[in-house]
Order: structure tokens, then sequence, then C-alpha cells
């Protein structure tokens, strides 16, 4: 049984052992990718910012730093201020010349920093440490050289602010409950993590006290690539040591490297396997289940066998207390009473005296009640209304046993023998009585009743079947109720018959083995033997049997235990175990198999993942030279247009304000031509507007600002601007729009579509009038403006959304418009709104414009690509 | 006569806004950067401000905490003024704790109804 459980429970630990091996290698591959993930994205993010600072460098402005290379960096900086904190130029001896924004360090020297004594002895890009900047947070400076063709001419640096770094690359690493990363740079200073107070301090300060983590980390600060183990002590006494899983991998920036390492704890490994552990653990605990019932039942039987032993004792105390009283008997030494029909006590004799503590004179005279009689029996019973039923009806009581109480509050049982004293006329004088102490007599039958009882109840209370016989012709005298139950017989069958009359054996060799065992043994003890039942069943069972001495006769006491379920749970769990074995085997070649397979199709992946990286490579630097040019273009555009629209607006102000007639009165011909000049900036105004919106777009830099809002309220705004025009052009306008739909997307951009399409309906239009609808799809809104204009030839469509490609050469209207407001709605809906448009129409009779964007922008929508 | 202090760097709008408030009957002062137009409103105490967000020294947002942490509160009313609203602009200045919004190019009617709101003048 042991050596069972034993072999189980070695068995259960292979297992688990097994399938926790299995969860850390997958967990450290898991974060092994993760850790792949960040390094390569912030290796690719510094690759970035080098190429376009290097860009940069090479303009004649930025090498010479004159008033234009210094507005350049102005508007460098201004396009790039999300990301970057500062655009710094210092020259081949390490001075500062300019920095954007301005600040006190321009014109001191900063050769003494370690990342500047390498760029201008190497004069190759160089990345600083991480420092703590005086507003408190940490940032880097990349450096990449300034030449004029050959000659080094200082340096054009950035200050990035690290911590947007971490928040892209490494704020996202979570694995389970408790995997995070954490960054080191080459000279041991923590660069990140999320533990409270570690980043910028000396990672050897932060593991102090941690010997199992110096290894892995002398690994990183050497650049190496691996896992380890090791336990750390946050000192939380809640949390105590906590074992974790890690891996690492260097980072290659520029001049030096970081390490990154991603790290789990155990208890999310272990997690994992908690179903699995528990199906084992249920094929254990049956296990134990069995072993626990065994020992209960054969508790059970030796308490029986305890019982009958104490009730022998009981017995032959029972007969000792006998041969006391008799002796009492024969020595004459009884209490002699006399008590009158009052109960009043008239006589008692020395005897009596001695025995009760009351002198004569105390005595006498005195009712037997609160003397040497209680008033209630420790039984309960009153004793006043029964010495008051004596007096009346002495004849009836000749004998009686009752309670009585010596002086000192001693109770005692007396058995009484009452005779009546009648006067010479026959009248009842008093009553003579007789006791003798039969206390100790007593207490023995109550304990032979109680030790019977309690046989009793373990005869019918135990899960065995018990069988009393005579010893002398084996006739059952008492068979239990679980004997009753398994053989099938009646009590009344059973009772004055023998085991052999009744068939009880199936094997007549096991009763004269019990028989011949109990001759010589006296008793037998768990004997296996099968038994038949009376519908013919057999079952197998323990027999036990001794003898015993039931009233005066001797009887055979003997208890059978059925051990039938055992002995079938036993040889399925023998089955089960044999199963268990090939199923271990058989899953063993299984698992080898699906290994070599991995193996397989991991080299192929890897050698796919080498061609693919080499071919990256390649596209990579053929796209770098294009990526930083199209972003220079796109950040000048941006910029630029700002610079127009400043001398714009001073125009139409200036222009708009005379126009309303504020600086005096205007004639007509001077109101014309000021209203000429006003629409012509207005309109360049609009122009300059769209292309600074599409180059942003192109250049990934247009922010986005989600909003709850009713798409019905966007809609009513939409519809105010173009309400004059539709009131001149006197069109109808149809509105079919929900009240209740929500969105959460950018308002502004939103609204620019929406504006876009409605006045591009008004302005085609000049009969009917325009309709617009809005309708849910799942995640989606839908708004379709309709009008009922001129509408667009078959082979205009395909050019409707490039950039002025506007088709009213063909279509003979004349129509304001900068030519690019399907282009830059088509950019907003797609590239912004992350939704899409279409349109419909047949030339002639009209068109259909319809937006189609998701109700909720998600969060996670990347706005500030580089 | 109720006093606008017009912060702006620009020359040409610097004009245009105090011709504009003139016309109507306001007397101006003028600060050119955002400090100066802080220390201006602290001495002088005008009516209402209109404060350019894009100045040469101090960003408007800056002078605008400057002056609703300093001791005059929110007892002088502030009108943000921006060159083409970026998206999100308005509603980052509005809950900054600006009382008006003006967009550039300006439109008169425009400019003189909000200042006449937050005033407390009717039209």
């Amino acid at each position: 049984m042991s050596v069972f459980t034993a072999a189980c429970a070695l068995l259960f630990n292979a297992f688990y052992k097994q399938a926790k091996n299995t969860a850390i290698t997958k967990l450290n591959e898991e974060q092994m990718i993760h850790a792949k993930q960040a390094a390569h994205g912030i290796e690719d993010f510094f690759g970035t910012w080098t190429g376009t600072l290097n860009s940069f460098s090479k303009m004649n402005e930025i090498i010479d730093t004159d008033a234009d290379g210094q507005r350049y960096m102005k508007l460098f900086y201004e396009a790039h201020q999300d990301q970057i904190r500062s655009i710094t130029r210092v020259d081949e001896g390490g001075t500062i010349i300019h920095t954007v924004p301005y600040s006190r360090s321009q014109g001191r020297n900063i050769s003494g920093q370690t990342h500047m004594q390498e760029i201008l002895k190497e004069h190759k890009p160089v990345v600083s440490d991480v420092f703590k900047t005086v507003q408190g947070f940490y940032a880097i400076a990349l450096h990449v050289p300034v030449f004029r063709g050959s000659v080094f001419k200082g340096t054009i640096s950035i200050v990035i602010n690290f911590e947007n770094l971490a928040k892209r690359y490494l704020d996202v690493i979570k694995i389970g409950k408790t995997g995070y990363a954490s960054v080191i740079s080459r000279d041991g200073t923590q660069l990140y993590s999320p533990l409270p107070g570690f980043t910028g301090k000396s990672v050897f300060e932060n593991i102090k006290g941690y010997p199992s983590l110096i290894v892995m980390v002398n690994d990183m600060l050497n650049g190496r690539e691996g896992a380890a183990t090791y336990t750390f002590d946050r000192g939380d006494r809640n949390v105590g040591q906590t074992k974790k899983y890690a891996v690492y991998m260097p980072i290659h920036i520029e001049n030096t490297f970081w390490s990154i390492a991603v790290v789990s704890a155990e208890q999310d490994v272990l997690s994992g396997l908690i179903s699995f552990r528990n199906k084992l653990a249920v094929v254990i605990g049956a296990l134990f289940i069995c072993g626990m019932v065994f020992s209960t039942l054969g508790a059970k039987a030796w308490l029986i066998v305890k019982e009958e032993e104490k009730r022998n004792q009981a017995e032959q105390r029972l007969q000792e207390s006998e041969r006391k009283y008799r002796e009492l008997v024969q020595n004459a030494n009884s209490i002699i009473l006399r008590w009158n029909r009052a109960g009043e006590i008239t006589f008692l004799n020395e005897f009596g005296q001695k025995f009760f503590g009351y002198s004569e004179k105390e005595i006498l005279g005195r009712h037997v009640v609160g003397t040497i009689v209680p008033e209630t029996e420790s039984t309960g019973r009153d004793l006043s209304p029964l010495m008051d039923e004596i007096c009346a009806h002495p004849e009836v009581f000749e004998k009686n046993i009752n309670e009585n109480i010596n002086r000192n509050g001693e109770r005692v049982w007396i058995s009484w023998t009452n005779k009546i004293v009648k006067d010479s006329e026959g009248q009842v004088l008093e009553i003579l009585s007789i006791g003798s102490d039969i206390t100790d007599r007593k207490q023995a039958e109550d304990a032979l009743r109680q030790s019977e009882e309690k046989f009793f109840k373990a005869f019918h209370a135990t899960p065995d079947a018990i069988v009393i016989s005579r010893a002398s012709d084996g006739l059952l005298l008492e068979v239990n109720d679980v004997f009753v139950r398994q053989t099938g017989y009646s009590r009344e069958e059973a009772q004055a018959r023998t085991t052999v009359e009744l068939d009880l054996w199936d094997d007549t060799n096991d009763r004269e083995r019990y028989v011949a065992a109990l001759k010589s043994e006296g008793r037998v003890r768990e004997m296996e033997a099968r038994f038949r039942t009376k519908s013919g069943n057999v079952l197998d069972g323990l027999v036990s049997g001794e003898g015993m001495v039931l009233g005066v006769q001797p009887c055979l006491l003997t208890i059978i235990r059925d051990i039938t379920e055992r002995k079938k749970t036993e040889a399925e769990l023998e089955k089960y175990r044999l199963h268990l074995e090939d199923l271990v085997n058989e899953r063993t070649i299984e698992l080898e198999a699906k290994t070599n397979e991995l193996e397989q199709s991991q080299k192929t992946l890897q050698s796919l993942l080498e061609d693919m990286n080499k071919a990256k490579k390649e596209l990579e630097t053929a796209n770098e030279r294009l990526k930083n040019l199209d972003q220079l273009k796109s950040m000048f555009i941006a910029s630029m247009s700002h610079e127009l629209r400043t001398p714009l607006n001073s125009i139409i102000g200036f222009t708009g304000m005379t126009l309303q007639g504020l600086s005096g009165e205007l004639n007509e011909e001077q109101k014309d031509n000021l209203a000429r000049a006003y629409q012509a900036a207005k309109h360049l105004l609009a122009l300059i507007t769209d292309v600074i919106d599409i180059s942003k777009i192109e250049a990934g830099r247009l922010d986005l600002f989600p909003e709850e809002l009713s798409l019905k309220k966007v809609i009513d705004e939409a519809i105010v601007t173009v309400q004059p025009q539709l009131k001149e052009k006197r069109l109808t306008l149809a509105v079919d729009v929900p009240e209740d739909v929500k969105l959460n997307t950018d308002r502004k951009r939103l609204l620019q579509c929406l504006i876009n399409f409605l006045s591009n309906g008004v302005k085609f239009t000049e009969k009917g009038g325009i309709t617009i609808t809005a309708r849910e799809h799942d995640a989606d809104a839908e708004i379709s403006v309709t009008d009922t204009g001129i509408g667009i030839a078959e082979e205009d469509m395909p050019k409707l959304f490039e950039p002025f490609e506007r088709l009213d050469t063909h279509l003979r209207v004349k129509a304001g418009g900068t030519g690019l407001g399907l282009y830059l709605t088509k950019k907003l809906a797609t590239d912004i709104l992350q939704g899409s448009i279409s349109v419909q129409s047949v030339e002639g009779h009209g068109s259909t414009f319809t937006l189609r964007v998701p109700k909720d922008l998600h969060q996670g929508f990347d706005s500030d690509k580089i | 006569m109720k006093t606008a202090l017009i912060i702006e760097d620009n020359p040409d709008n610097m004009v245009l806004i105090t011709r504009l408030l003139e016309k109507f009957g306001y007397r101006t002062l003028q600060a050119v950067t955002g400090m100066e137009g802080f220390e201006m409103a602290l001495q002088r105490r005008p009516d209402f401000i209109i404060l350019d967000i894009q100045l040469p020294d101090i960003e408007g947002t800056e002078v605008l905490r400057k002056i609703r942490s300093s001791e005059i509160g929110t007892s002088i009313p502030v009108i943000a003024m921006t060159s083409y609203a970026m998206s999100g602009d308005r509603e980052k200045l509005l809950s900054a704790g600006c009382d008006g919004y003006i967009e550039k190019p300006i439109d008169p009617e425009h400019v003189i109804s909000q200042i006449r709101r937050l005033t407390g003048e009717t039209a």
C-alpha cells in the first residue's frame, strides 16, 4: 500500500516537473521575443535619428550655422518637439555654437564630457549616458559629426526624452502578472526599471544583497545573451522571496551597447500548471482515501473486541459483589427500622444508627423523609409520595428498593423488606423495615447495563457483519443489521440455525480452517474467506472471531468484514497503474517526435529569417535616404507654411477691417477691389491650410485628439457652415440622422470631412437639394451626403481623389475651392479617422459621397510616427 | 472707457488689433513678450487681455498660468489668440483657463462680440 502510494507520488512528481520545465522553456522563449523586439525597436529608433541628423548635417547652412542654419534648427526643433528636447550645434573644439531652444549653455565648452571626447576623436556618431536634466526628466544626447568636405567641423546633436523611448519600447513589455523589462547601460547604470527608485542608480547598488543576480549582471555588462534564474527579495514580508526567470541580450547603439533583461516571477509559470497538478492530486488523493477507510474499519473492530473484554470484567465484578452481599446477610448486620403510619421513626437499631450516623435521641420521633430518606432520588424519583404510599398501604410494599441518605449526605441504595406490626385489635400499628445496603450491587448492575448498551450499540453500528453463536452446537443466537443486509437472510431466518445450515461458507475448507484456528489460538484475526449470500452471490470477507460468555453459556463472536469492493478497487488500481505506464510511454514517444518536428521547423524558420533580414537590410539602406529626404521635405513644408500664413493673416485682417468700413466709408470701386483682394487672400489661406494638413498627414505628424461626441451635433455644426450658400442657391436640405449615436473620434477632423462633403455638394448643385443620412453598422458609423447636382462622369471617377484634379473644365461650372478638398478628405478619413470614403454617381443626376469611420478610434493608434 | 492689454509679438497683428479695439472705443496697452505682458498686467490691471499663444520668450499658456496664479487670479478675462487653430487647441486653451478664444485671421465682428460678452457690455 505505502509502496504503491510512494510510487504514485514519484510519478506525480515526475509529471509535474516535466510540465514545469516545459512551461519555463516556453516562458523564456516568449521573454526572448519581447527582449528582441524591444532591442530592435530601440536600435531602429537610434538608427533613424542618426540618419535624419546625418542628412541635416550635410546642409551648408548647418555646417556654417549662419542665420539660415539657426532658423533651420528652430524649424527642425519645432517639427520634432514632442520627441526631442533640444537640438544643438557644437564646434570642432567642443564649444556650443547654437542651441534651440535657447539656453545659457550656449558658448560653453563641453569637450570634457566622455561621449564628446569620443566623437571629437573618432568623428563617429555617439550616444551619451542617460542623464537627469535640470527639469528632472531622464534624457540621452545623440551626436552626429558634421564635415565640410572631409574636414571635421564639430557635431549636431539632439537631446531625446528617454522616458518617451522607455514608454514606447519597454513599458509595453508585460508577461503574465509580474513580467517586465529592465535596461542597463554598458557602465552599469540602470536606465530603466519599473521598480520605483531604481532608474538612474548603479545596477550594483540596486542588486546589493542578491548574489544570484551578480552573475547575470556581469554577463549583461559583457554584452552577452542568455537566460538566468535567481531569487529576489524586495523586503516585503507578504511577498517574501520570489524566484524569477530572466533572459537578457545586448542592444547595439552607435558607439555603445545597452543590455535589456526581461524578467518574470515563478508564480506566473506555476499558475498555468495548477489544473494539471490538481488532476494528478486527485489520483493520489483516491489512494490515500482507501488507506484511511481500511484503518478506520480496523479501529472499529478493535473497539468491539475491547467492549467485550470490558463486559466480561463487569460480570466478574458483579459475581464478586454478590458474594460480598451474601456475606453481609449471613453476618446479620442489617438495618432494622420501625416507623408509624405518620412516617415517624419509632425505632432504629445500633447498626442502623451507625449506618446513618444518628444517635437514638436524635432520630426517634422524626419523619423518615428529610433524615434517612432524601426528598428526591438521584434517578429523579420523588420519595416523599412513595413514603406516604407505603404508610397508607404497607401491605402492598412487602419489598422495595430506594435510595437513602446518611447524615453526611452520602447516598446509599437499600433493599427494604417491610412487615406490618398490628395491635391486638388487628389495626396497623407501625411498619417494621429491615434494610440491607445494596449500593455495590446496584453500581455493578448499572455498569453491566451500560456495558451491554454499549455492546449493543457497537453490535449494530459497526459496518461489519457480526454473528453470535452458541459454542456447544453452533446455533446462531444473534446477528446484526449489517449481517442481514449483506447476506440477505432476515434475523428470523438466521436465528436458531447454523452457518452450515445457511450454507454461508462458499468453501467448507474455510470453515474448518476457522474452527481449527479458534480451537488452537482461542481467537482468529482477519482470515480471508468467501461467503455465499442468500441469492447466491459470493462475497470476499475478512473473518475474525473470539469466544465469549453470554449470560451463562459460552458463545462465539464472529465478525465478517466485506472486502469485495476493496478487492475490486485493488484490481482496478493495478490495471490503471499498468495503463498509466503505457500512457506515459506513449506520450514520451509523441513528445520526442513533436520536439524533432519543432526543431526542424525552427531551423527552416531561422534560415528564412536570415534571408529576410538580409533583404530587409538592403531595403532599409535604400529606404533610409528616401525617407530622410521625404521627412525633411514634409518638415519644411509644414514650417514654411506657418511662415506663409503670418503675412496672409495680416492681409486678410487689414482688408477685412477696411472692407467693413471701420476705417471710413469706401466707394463702390474701392469696395469691389478690396473684396477681390480679400477673397483671393482667403483662397490662398485655405490652400496653404490644406497643404499643411496633407504634408502633416504624409509625414505622419498630424496629432490626434479623440473625444466623446454626438454625431448629430457634429453634423449640425457642419450644416451651419453651408447654410448661407444653401439659402442663396435656394436648395432644399433633408437630414436623416439618429439623435443617439455617440462616437469617440477626432471632432475637428470629422467635421472637416463633413464640411468638405457638404460644400462640394452645394457647389455642384444648382437645382434640387442635399440629403444627409447617418447609420450605425456594428462598430462603424456611416454618413452619406447626396446631392442632385451635375454628377461625375465614369471616366473621371479614378481621378476624383487625386490632388489638383478639378473636373470643372469638363463641366464648365465655375467653382471655388483649392483642388485639394477631396484628396485631403480621403487622407483624413483613412489615415487619421481610420475609416474609408466612397462615392456613387450618375452623371447629370447627382452624387453620393459616403464616409465610414469606426465609432471608437482606439487609443493605441500610433500618432507620433517618426 | 475700458482698457485692453494686447500681448502680441507680430507688429502687423499688434497694429490690426490695436486699431480695431480703438475704433470700438477701447484704450489699449501693448506688450511684445510674455514676461513684459505679465508684468504690465500686474502693474496696470487692464479690464481684459488679448494674449497671442506663440510668443518669442515664454509660451502664451505659461503667461496665462502666471497670471492665474498671481494676485490677479481670475479677476481679468483673458482671450487667447492663435494662428490657424490646430486640432485640440481650443479645448486645450479653454481648459487651461482662457475665457475666450480668437483664431487668426481675425474676424472683427467675432473679436468685438467676444470682448463685449466677457466684459459684460451688451452688444
